[in-house]
């Protein structure tokens, strides 16, 4: 099974490098990529109303300017529809914050914690656990 | 009757007893009662009564003459009738209103003899020398209360300053805290983006040595830069982070870090692991770890260059009360004169091998904050022990 996937990083470099392992791991059906997190609940809310496919995994930074990773989780925690719960999020970010994962993994949503950056092996741990649930 | 003079007959007798009271005539009209006890109450001329003995020359008998001499400090001798030999000593005013002389004044008494020899009692004299002693003492009392005073509103006032300056001070400390843990987080993004990249160039340049040889000294110049803004991070995370006591598996914590330490290491390395346990041990987690990853990170990393493989001897003792860890290597070890100051800030013992010079100082700050001990011994070429006491925090 091939998955779509949708980054969300204010950092472009990281979004190319996540961006190429991604492609490179032939998992991906399609790959979105959004450097805030406005832009990103925008296009969510778009594809709902449009009914296109959701991205089955996200992942999520969560320094960023503006809406943050967690504004981004309170967000869609307030939205109504079911679909966007079947979304997998991982949070991927430089934090080695324990608080920041702690308060991350409060989200059911939230179904991992990835420390940059992402590597193959950290991918398929991440989407086994997309399949097993 | 001038100001300072506007007395009754009470107050002269309360203040000059021996006072008496002078007319025109020259008459002793009143008297005070102690002189009384002296002269008796009869009225009397005062030439046949007194004799002036000072001033000496030019004083005449008369109200007039005394008149001249007024504000003059007199001595009068006893001559009258009752032969009691004693000298009064006082000055003369001028009661204008009335037209009198009244003297002011006592016994000039030079000995204690004289005074008994009188017949008199102490509370035959004025008051006024005992109540201005009094009102001095009570006078110098009150400045030095007020003065007391003074100083308690002033150091009160000091420590209310302190207070509140050290109110500020933690206040910046926990900013500064704050910043240094945000400003860390912030330095880490570039650098793991650096990384990434380092590594598609090197993916992307197969068979080109030279790139690959150049990339992988970035990757590590850049990996030593990650470890210094983790040490720092670890260092703004023990001052500002409360301490959080949980159950450690202390055999699982030691060769976690161990195995870590194996992957970034190219050369043999063996752990013994020893441990005497009657109690679990509970300490901080974070702050724990820190510690032991950084002594036992150090005993890989300071090995000796001879070829011997690294050795690390883990003993550990748990108590109900405390958790003593000793970490032997068999590494480089650390000069004498260089042992005292390797928990310094900055302090690096050795050009061997690139280190920050924080993480010794951060073991030890962190040590200090879970209210342990952190202690070194070491021989030069043959290799250093670090005990580590700490609480049980069950």
């Amino acid at each position: 099974m091939k998955y779509r996937f949708m980054l969300i990083d204010d950092d472009g470099i990281f979004n190319m490098l996540n961006k190429k392992v991604i492609t490179e791991s032939g998992l991906a059906e399609e790959i979105i990529v959004h450097t805030s997190a406005e832009e990103a609940l925008h296009n969510l809310d778009l594809e709902i109303t449009e009914g296109k496919g959701l991205p089955h995994v996200l992942f999520l930074d969560i320094r960023m300017p503006l809406m943050d990773g967690f504004e981004f989780l309170e967000e869609l925690r307030k939205r109504p529809d079911n679909k966007l719960k079947e979304m997998s999020i991982f949070m991927l970010t430089s934090s080695l914050d324990l608080n920041d994962r702690a308060r991350s993994m409060e989200y059911p949503q939230v179904k991992g914690f990835c420390t940059k950056n992402l590597d193959r092996a950290k991918l398929d741990e991440c989407v086994a656990t997309v399949k097993a649930s | 009757m001038n100001n300072h003079v506007r007395l009754d007959q009470e107050h002269f007798e309360r203040l000059f007893p021996f006072y008496f009271v002078l007319d025109r005539g020259m008459r002793i009209l009143q008297r005070g009662k102690s002189l009384e006890k002296l002269i008796g109450a009869e009225e009397e001329l005062f030439e046949s009564r007194f004799r002036f003995i000072r001033p000496g020359l030019g004083i005449r008998y008369s109200f007039d003459s005394i008149l001249d001499y007024v504000k003059q400090i007199f001595i009068l001798r006893n001559i009258g009738p009752g032969g009691t030999d004693f000298q009064l000593k006082g000055e003369f005013l001028h009661d204008e209103a009335n037209d009198r002389i009244i003297f002011c004044g006592s016994p000039w008494i030079t000995s204690e003899e004289r005074f008994t020899s009188l017949g008199l009692k102490l509370n035959d004299f004025a008051l006024h020398d005992s109540v201005a002693d009094f009102l001095h003492v009570l006078k110098a009392q009150q400045m030095s209360y007020s003065d007391l005073f003074k100083l308690n509103e002033q150091i009160e006032n000091n420590r209310l300053e302190l207070a509140e300056k050290n109110v500020e001070l933690q206040d910046a400390n926990l900013e500064l805290d704050r910043f240094v843990y945000s400003t860390s987080h912030d330095l880490r993004a570039p650098l793991l983006a650096i990384n990434g990249l380092i590594d598609l160039v090197v993916e992307k340049s197969p068979g080109n040595s030279e790139v690959i040889e150049y990339s992988r000294i970035i990757r590590d110049t850049s990996n030593r830069l990650d470890g210094i803004i983790r040490e720092i991070l670890t260092y703004a995370k023990n001052r500002s982070i409360l301490i959080l006591p949980e159950h450690i598996d202390v055999e699982k914590m030691v060769h976690t870090i161990f195995d870590s330490a194996r992957y970034y290491t190219n050369y043999p390395i063996e752990l013994i692991f020893e441990m005497k346990r009657n109690d679990v041990f509970f300490s901080d987690y974070f702050r724990l770890q820190s510690v032991l990853s950084n002594i036992i990170t150090n005993a890989i990393k300071y090995r000796r260059d001879d070829g011997t493989p690294a050795k690390v001897i883990f003993r550990s003792t748990i108590t109900a009360e405390k958790g003593i860890f000793v970490i032997e290597d068999n590494g480089q070890g650390i000069q004498k004169e260089r042992l005292p100051r390797i928990f310094e800030m900055f302090y690096r013992a050795t050009n061997s091998s690139p280190g920050s010079g924080l993480g010794l100082y951060i073991c030890h700050e962190v040590v200090k904050k879970l209210g342990g001990e952190i202690h070194v011994q070491s021989e030069p070429g043959l290799g250093s022990t670090f005990t580590v006491t700490l609480p049980n925090l069950k």
